[in-house]
């Protein structure tokens, strides 16, 4: 146990020391990018009616081979709640924190610039009881995007068609915390589960004399029912809710500064924020229903699940108990299958999933019914792994292979003007474990992404400069290619209590792979210093 | 262990493992098992407890009270004890932080607003001031506390001066027990007239912990470490740091504390705990407090901070007499430091002024344009206390008694340079008001307050034919409140306060109650020493283009507003209970009533001063020196003025219902509720003179030779609160989740009084007489210039009923480490805006943070 706070104690002084620069956010959105998607999928508070434009990646930076072998079954696979009384087994407890920086010219308009990082994260799964089971997790993340982001809305990116931006660069501070937690049980055949999740936010510029803030709130939570039809098949529905409240306020404390608030494509003048505040609420109600059926045929197990989902997003700019609000609706569906087939005693598992969604947008403005802003959004998505653990000499090796296609249509009747652009991503990654004695072990991974792009945009040199500034860069990087690469080189120790603390540095890196008129040359680079502790 | 029988509580202890409390009920004869299970953390115990108890008991009380322990203070991821005390009934949840003042006002109801021109009492700062707070055995007092500038002012600071102590100085890390005495307290209690917060710190032998929280705008540490020395001392050091940014991200402002106490115990014999024939306790605690609001760069010339700081000693010495005597001896001093500082543009005409600080008429000059007014006020408070309580156990007449009588003396005082401001440049521009205006005062010069106190007190249980128990506890307090400094002095004001408390426990499961019983508050040290009113009636403006030709004259009179009759707030109260425990759950309903008279306000009273009219000689423009003024002024006219004395006109009356429940758990579920509703109905009047806003018109224009005035109309407010806490544990995985609803079920706020042109009572004359008009004459036409509107009368306003939700997890980690989250108002509601007749009620946005404690006892043996 001595030995246990040792190592410790010099993880945690590695995560003091580390020097503050590594993966990134304009990479990605970091909470999502920590585990992979099958450990998550439970989880309500995963995005629902709406598809979020991430830069290319090169996937999750929490090293692989430290991670549970990958899963399949109604909770896992199709998120059902109601799954978790069959789908888990031993429990599982791992706590990690990174430290992590990112900055390079390569971004679009709205992401962050320089970005540096904290956050810890908790979750595990158990026993409760006889007959149920509990999942959870909590993660907690304070981010400094210095130079700042000129975004207002936490997901500029995202589906919905409104967006506020400012004309602020200033520091900016961001604090968020996640939690989530989901409880099955058995009755029988039968097995019913809840979930429930709850993500919030606070960003706050930092020492400036145009003030932005911004607070969010996502409550979620969701409902599901299965049974054993026999114990090769399972059937199970399952309802997800999400809400949300994200407020926006402006003031100008020492210096007055722009907002702008555009809607699809349309050119918006700035209106100058000084001695009235600015004020933008933003509330979202979204449900999803999926079915789906989990079973077992000649080692092989296999998952599949199709749902509908439906959101509203409501964008009001009045302080009154009844606002009036501009629209944003999405409703689409959603597929989904997953295999998983073990071979050599389970030394080898291939892991295989591939979904399916579409969804449709449109806009309804709160001084007319013009629906004259859509959009439509399809993605497939295919991701592989292939985990082969050593009988005799301690190698893990974990392979992963995905190929993600994604096409996107906006179309903008009010500002006569349309996109349509399609994505190509094929990522490779490999991580690899070697024991070295006395539960050490070391380990290295790298991962390769190319993204190609393609469509057909508005041409820029016959826009206006709103459109050059801030339409632009986020179409041009989208239709063009690009790559990202991802190094990491780590450490582990393993205690006698089965405890494992492990550590890992990593790189990565993301640039285009020709030169773009609105997009500044150059790369984006990151690095990151992750420690981390998995508790039997 | 003879224990009494019937509903009782067992608590166990021991280093290392959580607490554990468990209710029984104990039979009248035989023995009773129970076995006890532990855990190093709370969480993995089941049937934790992390709401207030509903039928629980202050110590040595007999009356309503709510207590709460040290795990509900623990999962309430509090800052301060106010945020402990939302676990009482009628609480309005507040984000944790340092964010503003923060005071309990219990049983009572926000209010209607009232006067145009006077400064309005409030119910809730008036049970602000009436709420005892009691820390550690010895009161805190904010009597003393001066610092305020007055409603003349126009560069303004906040402050607790007149109002009850602010409860950000007492962070919730240290605390190791609350009772909220909400009922009727027992004779041992005084100087209070709304009930009283006992605050037990933490003491004695406690693992070291240390504990950090973040959340966006707070952040906070604390450490706690007791431990044997020897094995007849303990040694306990608690410590906290915090710091809330509370300019919302918009302003630079923020609010700090920083606390410390150290602990110690030495015991005659250490294993006889409670009962050791001497126990010397001693503590040594002090905070400093700080608000700062700096300058921001778009209103430059802003800016105020404000500094509490104090250090307490106390010295508590219980002595056993015998197997049913005790005898109690405590003293303390605490010694304040409070530093305020405001300043603020102010733009003036130009207008004479005089640096005159006596009565009679000087030369003045003449000030002009845009000036930065800097105002600060420097007091130091101190407050030493000491009680003398002999107690008993004894069994009178086959009773069983729990007797005490004791003697308090207090003595309360404030030094300091006090009010400092520049005189041409003061912090008020309207120099001819209604109401004067301020000189700079030195604390120093102000006597000091004497008070004491004597009571007796007895509670005797006994059985009732048909296996009923009953319980009494009657007592007798009297108050005095001496002349300045001394105790030998006669009082000019005694209060005797009997107090009563019943309970019959009818059956095991279910118990009557009931309390009355007069409680009393003695008046602030700011109304027994109010600011002098100062006016400098002009007598000569002449302002000539050059500056040397100009000449004014100003006449200073000061008018004394101090009450040398101002005597004891008192409050009557009575209040009827009943407490049912049946199938794990437990019930407590209370409907209660009170009055209070004698409230501390101010009386305007009418009255008038002279003005001399000089003619002048020598007016030459050009000449390079002013006029001449020429003695013996040609006339003299009067000048209405109100003295604002302080006066004990203030009468509030209260009335409601508490309901608590906590009720079993719902077991498949693992999850159980516990509701607190509280309905709130205030109202107040208060007895004095109110004009409408043309009283400055009035002093200033000689043409107008009369003007209305109107009696005081009742202000009332109605409130009604829910709070629901839905609690889901795992006892197994160490989580809990609390989630807590409160919904603003009721509000309403009315003025109640005349509302036409006819309201005027009478009118006031330009040499300050006050003449009723008969209500049946008022409609004459001699009168159609009094025949006003009164202005500030407005139909009833009401709330609409809406709720917000917030929401607590805590769950363990390993080395018996506990993280916890918390997320007020978790959904971002908005509350309601208001509009017309209805009451704007905004809740704060969204705030979240996460909590990691960490015990320390691993790194060394701990003992």
């Amino acid at each position: 146990m001595a030995m246990n706070h040792r190592v410790a104690a010099v993880l945690l002084a590695l995560l003091m020391l580390a020097p503050a620069d590594v993966e990134g956010q304009a990479v990605t959105d970091a909470p999502e990018r920590e585990l992979p998607a099958w450990m998550t999928r439970w989880s309500p508070l995963a995005e629902t009616g709406a598809i979020t434009r991430a830069l290319p990646t090169a996937g999750i930076v929490t090293p692989m081979t430290i991670l549970p072998a990958p899963r399949v079954g109604l909770l896992w696979s199709a998120g059902n709640p109601a799954g978790l009384a069959w789908d888990i087994g031993d429990p599982r407890l791992d706590f990690a924190a990174t430290r992590g920086n990112e900055s390079g010219a390569l971004r679009r308009p709205l992401d962050g610039s320089g970005i540096s990082e904290t956050r810890v994260r908790g979750s595990g799964w158990r026993s409760l009881g006889s007959r149920g089971r509990g999942i959870g997790g909590a993660r907690f993340g304070q981010t400094l995007f210095d130079p700042g982001t000129t975004s207002n809305v936490n997901a500029p990116y995202a589906t919905p068609q409104f967006v506020v931006m400012d004309s602020s660069s200033s520091a900016t501070e961001r604090t968020q915390v996640q939690l989530d937690g989901a409880g099955g049980w058995s009755l029988g055949d039968w097995g019913l589960g809840v979930a429930l999740g709850y993500d919030t936010r606070s960003t706050q510029t930092v020492n400036a004399g145009f003030v932005r803030s911004n607070r969010a709130v996502l409550p979620t939570g969701s409902l599901g029912i299965a049974r054993r039809i026999s114990e090769s098949l399972s059937i199970g529905v399952h309802s997800t809710w999400h809400a949300g409240n994200e407020t926006i306020n402006l003031s100008a404390v020492g210096a007055a500064g722009q907002v702008f608030v555009w809607r699809g494509y349309q050119s918006v003048p700035g209106a100058t924020v000084f001695d009235q505040p600015f004020y933008r609420r933003i509330s979202r109600d979204a449900v999803q229903h999926n079915a789906s059926l989990a079973g077992a045929v000649a080692n092989v197990q296999w998952t599949a699940t199709a749902g509908s989902v439906r959101r509203e997003d409501r964008f009001t700019a009045q302080r009154a108990n009844n606002p009036t609000s501009d629209l944003w609706n999405s409703d689409g569906y959603n597929a989904g299958v997953s295999l998983l087939r073990p071979f050599q005693d389970d030394r080898l598992l291939l892991a295989i999933d591939g979904r399916f969604a579409r969804l449709n947008g449109q806009a309804t403005f709160f001084n007319d019914s013009v629906h004259g802003l859509t959009t439509e959004e399809q993605q497939v998505a295919l991701n592989s792994e292939l985990r082969w653990r050593s009988a005799v000499d301690g190698w893990i090796a974990v392979a992963q292979a995905d190929v993600v296609l994604a096409d996107r249509r906006v179309d903008d009747a009010v500002a006569a003007r349309r996109s349509q652009t399609q994505g190509l991503t094929n990522r490779l990654a490999l991580d690899v474990e070697r024991a070295m004695g006395r539960g050490w072990s070391i380990a290295g991974g790298a991962a390769y992404t190319r993204y190609s792009g393609t469509g057909t945009i508005p041409d820029p040199a016959f826009m206006g400069a709103f459109y050059q500034r801030v339409f632009a860069p986020e179409l041009d990087i989208a239709t063009s290619p690009s790559s990202a690469t991802a190094f990491s080189l780590g450490a582990r120790w393993r205690a006698r209590d089965g405890s494992l603390f492990w550590a890992q540095a990593r790189s990565e890196s993301l640039s285009l792979r020709q030169r773009l008129d609105y997009v500044p040359d150059g790369a984006r680079r990151g690095s990151s210093i992750l420690v981390g502790v998995v508790l039997p | 262990m003879g224990v009494p029988a019937g509903p009782q509580v067992l608590r166990v202890q021991r280093l290392g493992f959580a607490p554990r409390r468990i209710d029984l009920v104990v039979p009248a004869t035989g023995t009773l098992s129970q076995d006890v299970g532990m855990a190093a953390s709370a969480l993995q115990v089941a049937g934790i407890r992390v709401v207030a108890d509903p039928a629980g008991r202050a110590r040595g009380e007999a009356g309503t009270a709510s207590v709460i322990e040290r795990e509900a203070i623990r999962s309430q991821v509090a800052a301060s004890l106010a945020g402990v005390l939302e676990l009482i009934p009628g609480v309005v949840l507040q984000p944790p932080g340092l964010d503003g003042i923060q005071q309990l006002s219990l049983r009572a109801s926000p209010i209607s607003g009232g006067s145009a021109i006077l400064t309005d009492a409030d119910a809730g700062n008036l049970s602000a001031f009436g709420t005892l707070l009691v820390v550690d055995g010895v009161p805190l007092s904010n009597n003393a506390n001066l610092q305020s500038l007055g409603s003349r002012s126009e560069v303004n600071f906040g402050g607790t001066a007149g109002v009850g102590i602010d409860l950000r100085r007492i962070p919730a890390t240290t605390i190791e027990r609350v009772e909220v005495l909400r009922g009727v307290p027992s004779a041992r209690w005084g100087d209070l007239t709304h009930g009283a917060v006992i605050v037990d710190t933490r003491a004695g032998v406690v693992e070291p912990e240390l504990l950090a929280r973040v959340d966006a705008r707070t952040t906070e540490v604390s450490f706690v470490a007791g431990r044997d020395v020897r094995t007849a001392h303990a040694v306990t050091i608690t410590s906290n740091f915090a710091r809330t940014e509370t300019g919302g991200g918009v302003r630079g402002d923020q609010s700090s504390r920083l606390s410390g106490q150290l602990a110690h115990r030495w015991s005659s014999d250490a294993a006889a705990g409670p009962d050791a024939r001497i126990i010397l306790d001693t503590r040594v605690d002090g905070f400093r407090l700080t608000d700062d609001r700096p300058e921001t760069p778009t209103l430059p010339g802003s800016e105020r901070f404000a500094r509490d700081a104090a250090f307490r000693v106390l010295e508590r010495a219980q002595f056993r007499l015998g197997n049913v005597n005790r005898l109690s001896l405590t003293a303390a001093y605490e010694r304040g430091s409070q530093g305020y500082e405001s300043r603020r543009n102010l733009v003036r005409g130009v207008q004479a002024l005089t640096t005159r600080t006596e009565p009679g008429r000087e030369i003045g000059r003449f000030e002009g344009g845009i000036y930065n007014a800097t105002v600060r006020v420097d007091g130091q408070p101190s407050f030493m206390y000491s009680r003398a309580e002999l107690s008993s156990a004894p069994n009178w007449f086959g009773l069983a008694h729990d007797a005490r009588v004791g003697l308090e003396l207090r003595r309360e005082n404030n030094s300091g340079a006090g009010t400092q401001f520049d005189l041409l440049f003061p912090p008020q521009v309207a120099v001819v008001g209604a109401r004067g205006f301020d000189r700079p005062r030195s604390f120093d010069t102000l006597p000091s307050y004497a008070l004491s106190s004597a009571y007796i007190d007895d509670r005797v249980s006994f059985s009732l034919p048909g296996g009923s128990r009953a319980s009494v506890q009657a007592g007798l307090r009297v108050d005095a409140l001496h002349e300045p400094g001394r105790w030998a002095a006669a009082p000019r004001s005694t209060v005797w306060q009997p107090r009563l408390n019943a309970e019959l426990a009818v059956t095991p499961w279910l118990s009557l109650r009931s309390g009355f019983g007069r409680l009393a508050k003695a008046p602030s040290m700011g109304s027994l020493n109010p600011i002098p009113d100062y006016y400098d009636v002009v007598n000569v403006n002449y302002f000539a283009n050059a500056p040397t030709e100009r000449l004014a004259a100003l006449t200073t009179y000061i008018l004394d507003p101090t009450n040398t009759s101002l005597r004891h707030t008192v409050q009557d109260r009575a209040e009827l209970g009943a407490e049912l425990r049946a199938g794990g759950a437990q019930v407590s309903l209370v409907l209660y009533t009170d009055r209070l008279t004698n409230g501390l306000g101010v009386q305007p009273e009418p009255a008038f001063v002279l003005r001399d009219n000089y003619q002048l000689s020598n007016v030459n423009p050009g000449s390079g020196t002013p006029p001449v003024l020429v003695e013996p002024p040609v006339s003299q006219d009067s000048i209405p003025v109100i003295i604002s004395r302080a006066a004990n006109n203030i009468q509030t009356s209260g009335s409601g219902i508490e309901l608590t429940a906590d009720l079993p758990e719902i077991a498949p579920l693992r999850t159980r509720l516990a509701l607190q509703a509280a309905f709130a109905r205030s109202s107040l009047e208060q007895d004095r003179l109110e004009f409408t806003s043309r009283f400055a018109d009035f002093q200033l224009l000689p043409a107008i030779s009369r003007i209305p005035y109107f009696e005081s109309f009742r202000r009332t407010g109605e409130l009604g609160l829910i709070t629901g806490r839905l609690i889901h544990h795992q006892p197994e995985i160490g989580l809990i989740v609390t989630g807590t609803v409160q919904y603003t079920a009721h509000e309403k706020q009315q003025n109640v009084g005349d509302t036409d042109s006819l309201a005027f009572a009478g009118y006031l004359t330009r040499g300050g007489t006050v003449v009723p008009v008969p209500r049946g004459e008022r409609g004459d036409p001699q009168y159609a210039d009094l025949q006003v509107s009164r202005g500030t009368l407005t139909s009833a306003r009401r709330g609409q009923p809406d709720w917000l939700l917030s929401l607590q997890v805590a769950k363990t980690l390993p080395l018996n480490g506990r993280f916890s989250f918390y997320a007020f108002n978790a959904f971002d509601r908005l509350g309601r805006f208001g509009t017309g007749e209805v009451l704007q009620r905004q809740f704060a946005g969204t705030r979240f943070g996460v909590e990691l404690s960490m015990p320390l006892g691993g790194l060394a043996a701990w003992r």
